[in-house]
């Protein structure tokens, strides 16, 4: 019974082998720590003086996580999330169910956890950083694009075992 | 966090075997039942239940019987099945 679905893929040979899950880890892990860092130098880029470190750290930072978000998607996209070129096969939908389900938890966990603080910070004795500017409320809702966008590919890329050989043969 | 096949609901399998008769990569097969070839690999592997519908795909393209590739008890190796059809049995009288 042959059809003309499932077609098998193959990862783009720029970059790091994605196919062993320790190198995806590996990704995922420098990925998130640059998230934070670009975090970390949003918050304190009003406490810094100096543009050029400013400018400097957030690029650095946000060029990261851009490759990591990148090099994440193009994973993704070639084995489980797209459906540009072929049919999702019932696996694969499973797998980008149980992900983007779960970056929804996620990112609706840390939108909670951002409005405890606010009403926190905002309390009267409370010397906590709370967004003041425009810019600061911009920063925000970068962070969130950020992992909202980069979580479902992180999550897939570190659930998904060593990818096999599909010319294997037993 | 992916959610594996738990050890009540697993689904053993021949996949590898029939494979390894038919001299087919997991590639052939994927195409032939119209799935990624790494999902064959996660079956194989038992980490993965295929639904009834892919079964029966993978069935009749073997042209063999869905419960003679899938089984909810392990099976039991082909050598030692064959030995005991091929054995006589012990009750009956040699013609």
């Amino acid at each position: 019974m042959k059809q003309s679905i499932g077609i098998a893929t193959h990862l783009p040979t720029l970059g790091p082998d994605l196919r062993p899950r320790a190198a995806r880890r590996r990704l995922v892990v420098i990925t998130y720590i640059a998230y934070i860092l670009l975090i970390t130098a949003m918050m304190l880029s009003q406490a810094v003086y100096s543009p050029f470190i400013t400018r400097a750290s957030l690029t650095i930072f946000g060029g990261v996580v851009a490759i990591g978000w990148w090099k994440l998607n193009q994973f993704a996209q070639s084995y489980v999330v797209s459906s540009a070129h072929r049919i999702v096969d019932e696996r694969e939908r499973s797998v980008r169910d149980r992900a983007f389900s779960r970056a929804y938890q996620v990112v609706c966990s840390a939108v909670a956890l951002g409005l405890i603080y606010g009403m926190i910070a905002t309390s009267a004795d409370a010397h906590l950083w709370i967004p003041r500017t425009m810019d600061d409320f911009h920063s925000l809702l970068w962070v969130f694009l950020i992992l909202s966008v980069t979580l479902p590919h992180a999550l897939i890329a570190w659930w998904e075992p060593d990818l096999l050989d599909e010319h294997d043969l037993p | 966090m992916r959610d594996k096949v738990s050890s009540t609901s697993k689904l053993y399998n021949r996949l590898t075997v029939l494979r390894a008769e038919r001299n087919l990569t997991r590639s052939d097969l994927a195409e032939a039942v119209g799935v990624n070839y790494q999902t064959i690999g996660y079956m194989e592997r038992g980490d993965f239940n295929p639904s009834l519908e892919l079964a029966f795909r993978i069935s009749e393209y073997f042209q063999l019987p869905v419960e003679a590739i899938f089984s909810r008890q392990p099976f039991r190796p082909l050598s030692e099945q064959v030995y005991r059809n091929g054995k006589p049995d012990p009750g009956k009288e040699p013609v």
